[in-house]
């Protein structure tokens, strides 16, 4: 009998160490969220493998030896040569703009209207091979506002271009003439307003000087094909939305499921948060998902870009204003 | 063959109405077209060739403010839509006139052909705000104001140059019908096949040239590399007869391309022939490859066996381009009489440009007027049919502007910017999607531009006059799109009604043979289907407007309506396209346009077979 209590003590000590190690693996045991750098494109930049001899203006061929060189891989830098119509070797100097290594915070405040203003931060780390030159954020909403400033040039991203067809993406380019250079381990906050709730959108950031210097005479076609444009290094962030307040909870459930991907690509939770969340966000709980989040921000499980998507989806439920915090 | 001497000529006299310093002169162009056919005077006696001659011209006061303009075409009346021979011209003052030579071997006795002649001035505005004229090419007569280019001593900055229409003029012709022949015994049929040995006396031998494909990309572009076969044969095949190729110019090639061949210095370079001269093969022809230069045009591949010629034209060009038309904050500069027309480009480039203006006219004069001195000045893009652009004008693959033969590009001047808008600028270069060569501290000091977007990718986008995104053609049918289905949209479209049951059979069953061999061949006939409906007297009936027919286009390709903005894109289109095709050809080409479209293919990729066709309704 005393071996059968014994028995019996042992197995229960056992369940409750087993419960709580579960519970430990939960919310203790994952892997803190880390905003992830710009990524650089996936392009290399060769010498063309065939061209045709440049012409004189007497007729006669020669070969002008179109190159690409690979001077500093880190840095993206590369020489594009050729030997000129005066024999002379003609060498001009590009720098890939994707080669600059920064990260973005984002942020936003609401005021007393209603308005959320968005403010991105981003940094340029301190290992970056080059000063930041710009920061591109994609808005899908009609209300979006940017306040002039002589310090940053505005602008706004040609959706004649497939890669910013959707929406509008709104240009951020440090002026020169006013500002001192983004340099490593500086950073440099941008903003604009819209009343619209955040969701993920893409963003990119550009270094460095970001245009070829003329040597007097144009570069041969097949080099000038391969200087890429507007290579910017890629990213997501947070920006206003405007269809994620017509939806229904369902979708607005369903719109959060499908962005996990994207918020453990974005470094913004780790997969093992993300599937706490499915589990959750799986039972249509919206409510749950506030309440992982807000727990999970503060022990920086999630990003704060995390806890505003799902806290404007949720608020906005009930009517209610979001970003009351 | 009996040479009729026939020569029509019409002469029209315009007064222009000029509102110019010496408005109390008389200012006159002379329209003249010209027609003939084996004509001694038109030196094609004998040749059955059609040929016909217009021209502009002015007198010394139009001459002072104006260069003569021609469009030249020859038609034939029982199918006026399609111009045999077309071309254009640009004079100087009143020293060279506005000249095209028009020929076709297209004779046919009994039939009408026409010269049909567009005439039109370029004038030069003055300015009074900088007391300087448009004067390019020219000495400048008021010697003040500086030259933007050092070195130079002609200013033609600051003002634009446009074209006036005048009128048309036209010369027709009748080829008789020749005499009815007497009546001669039918000869025996020879037992024997033609005896090569006895070429001569084969009196029913023909000689007939094949050149394809019959456009080509210039060398040095993109897919420059191509090639045409070209073959002259002789019917009966007879081996071993002496043939040959030459690379001619015709009438048609004369300032074809967008380069004006009396501004130029040298020959127009023609391409290469692998081969020049050979011997037929047991098939009866001669065979080799043609490969284009790198000047666009037209070029004329003649073959001859045993003395008889045979001629074929080749097209080289980049296609696709559109103009830039004059905007309201930016200058097209940089026209010369060598390179009339120098602002072509691909959708992307020509719709991208102005919105660089206009974002630097917002950017630092806000809503108030930008002046005239002050507008963003777009030079050199391409020229109309790609290829290079020979800014020196002498044929020369060598010299600047090495890519400026793709469309992509544009020169824009730097020198009326102030250097403290130069970073502002190029953000706003970046941000139209152009990479940015920087010459400003170059002797011509510029941006050479680079539009960024692959044509491919730029061909699935909103711009390029179909929308991706709204109303694509599955989402806008509520069940699948089959052959069947395809059939009824595109009748409804072309002639507002249901197919016959003929027309549904005939054509149904050629849908649902086609999808079965692979993609490729449906799209081919879906093609095919769509350029006879959009030929089709029944259709041409309808007398569409241009926008109607683009909504037409749109329904029976798509099979959805078009919207405002695809419809503004495309009408555009058509209008871009020059002003000499007639109005048929140019809706074929916008077609055309239309089918390389991505989203049409894609349209078409995702018709479905039919298990069970549904039964039609014909037309009682």
């Amino acid at each position: 009998m005393r071996y059968w209590l014994l028995t019996v003590t042992l197995a229960l000590l056992q369940i409750g160490c087993s419960s709580y190690a579960q519970k430990t693996e939960t919310y203790e045991n994952r892997t803190k969220a880390e905003r992830k750098p710009f990524q650089k494109r996936n392009l290399d930049l060769k010498s063309p493998e065939s061209y045709s001899k440049r012409e004189l203006e007497n007729g006669k061929e020669y070969d002008h030896k179109p190159t690409v060189k690979l001077l500093d891989e880190r840095a993206g830098n590369y020489e594009f040569s050729w030997i000129g119509y005066d024999k002379k070797k003609k060498s001009v100097i590009y720098q890939r703009e994707d080669s600059v290594e920064a990260v973005v915070e984002a942020k936003i405040e609401k005021d007393s209207e209603g308005t959320l203003t968005y403010k991105y931060l981003v940094k340029n780390l301190v290992d970056s091979p080059t000063y930041l030159h710009g920061f591109v954020v994609q808005t899908i909403a009609p209300d979006v506002q940017t306040t002039k400033s002589d310090a940053v040039f505005i602008g706004e991203m040609s959706n004649f271009i497939k890669e910013y067809k959707e929406g509008v993406w709104k240009d951020f380019v440090v002026r020169e003439e006013t500002s001192p250079r983004i340099n490593q381990g500086q950073s440099i906050e941008f903003s604009l307003t819209s009343k619209d709730l955040p969701g993920v959108v893409g963003c990119r950031a550009s270094g460095g000087q970001g245009y070829t210097i003329g040597v007097g005479e144009h570069m041969p076609s097949e080099l000038d094909r391969i200087v890429p444009v507007n290579l910017w290094a890629k990213g997501y962030t947070i920006g206003p939305i405007a269809s994620l307040s017509k939806m229904n909870k369902s979708e607005r459930t369903r719109y959060l499921l499908e962005s996990l991907p994207t918020f453990v690509e974005a470094g913004w939770m780790s997969e093992d948060t993300s599937k706490i969340y499915r589990a959750i966000l799986e039972r249509e709980d919206l409510a749950g998902a506030l309440e992982q989040s807000k727990k999970d921000l503060d022990k920086e499980y999630v990003t704060n870009e995390v806890f505003q998507i799902i806290e404007g989806l949720n608020l906005y439920d009930n009517r209610e204003i979001p970003f009351n915090r | 063959m009996k040479i009729s001497l026939l020569i029509t000529l019409f002469l029209a006299i315009c007064v222009l109405s000029i509102a110019a310093a010496d408005a109390k002169a008389q200012s006159i162009a002379y329209g003249i077209s010209i027609v003939c056919a084996d004509d001694v005077q038109c030196g094609d006696v004998g040749t059955h060739t059609v040929d016909g001659y217009s021209g502009t011209w002015l007198n010394y006061n139009a001459g002072l403010y104006y260069d003569p303009d021609v469009i030249g075409d020859i038609y034939r009346t029982d199918n006026p839509e399609t111009s045999l021979s077309n071309g254009r011209s640009i004079g100087y003052s009143d020293i060279i006139p506005a000249e095209v030579y028009l020929g076709t071997s297209n004779y046919v006795e009994g039939k009408t052909y026409c010269t049909f002649s567009q005439h039109a001035v370029w004038s030069y505005f003055y300015y009074a705000s900088s007391g300087l004229w448009f004067d390019p090419g020219r000495y400048d007569l008021i010697g003040n104001g500086n030259p933007p280019w050092p070195g130079l001593p002609f200013i033609y900055y600051y003002v634009i140059p446009r074209r006036h229409f005048l009128g048309t003029t036209q010369a027709c012709i009748t080829i008789p019908l020749s005499p009815t022949p007497t009546p001669t015994p039918t000869p025996t049929p020879s037992p024997t096949p033609c005896d090569p040995a006895l070429l001569a006396s084969c009196t029913d031998s023909t000689v007939s040239i094949y050149l394809s494909p019959t456009a080509l990309k210039p060398s040095g572009t993109a897919g420059g590399t191509n090639t045409a076969r070209v073959s002259v044969c002789i019917t009966p095949a007879a081996a071993n007869q002496d043939a040959s190729f030459q690379l001619v110019r015709r009438p048609t090639s004369l300032n074809s391309g967008g380069h004006i061949e009396v501004k130029h210095t040298g020959q127009r370079p023609l391409g290469k022939l692998a081969k020049a001269s050979g011997k037929t093969g047991s098939d009866g022809c001669f065979t080799t490859t043609y490969s284009p230069s790198h000047i666009s045009g037209i070029a004329g591949v003649n073959g001859t066996i045993t003395g008889t010629a045979v001629g074929a034209d080749v097209g080289i060009a980049v296609p696709g381009f559109f103009t830039l038309l004059p905007g309201q904050n930016y200058n097209l500069v940089g026209t010369t009489l060598s390179h009339p027309s120098n602002h072509w480009g691909t959708p992307g480039t020509v719709d991208s440009l102005p919105l660089i203006a206009d974002d630097y006219k917002a950017l630092f004069y806000g809503s108030n007027p930008i002046p005239t001195q002050d507008k963003i000045s777009f030079n050199d893009m391409a020229l109309e049919w790609g290829g290079k652009f020979d800014l020196g004008e002498k044929w020369s693959n060598a010299g600047h502007h090495d890519e400026h033969d793709e469309g992509i590009n544009c020169d824009v001047r730097s020198a009326n910017v102030p250097n403290t808008r130069w970073n502002d600028l190029r953000n706003i270069f970046n941000a139209r999607g152009f990479g940015i060569h920087d010459e400003t501290q170059t002797n011509a000091p510029h941006w050479h531009l680079r539009f960024g977007v692959p044509t491919n990718d730029f061909a699935s986008v909103i711009v390029n006059g179909i929308e991706q995104n709204a109303n694509s053609f599955v989402e806008v049918n509520t069940g699948p799109v089959t052959p069947g289905y395809l059939l009824e949209q595109a009748w409804s479209a072309t002639f507002d009604r249901e197919t016959t049951q003929d027309e549904w059979e005939n054509w149904h069953s050629q849908l649902v043979d086609a999808k079965t061999q692979g993609q490729s061949p449906f799209l081919n006939k879906v093609n095919a289907l769509e350029h006879i409906l959009f030929s089709e007297s029944e259709y041409l009936a309808r007398h569409r407007t241009d926008e109607e027919f683009v909504g037409d286009v749109f329904a029976s390709h798509l099979l959805r309506e078009i919207t405002q903005q695809e419809q503004t894109y495309w009408v555009n289109y058509l209008h871009s396209l020059p002003i000499g095709l007639p109005k048929q050809r140019k809706r074929i080409t916008l077609i055309e346009q239309f089918e390389s479209r991505q989203a049409f293919q894609d349209a078409i990729f995702a018709v479905i077979a039919e298990d069970a066709p549904p039964t039609p309704t014909p037309t009682p």
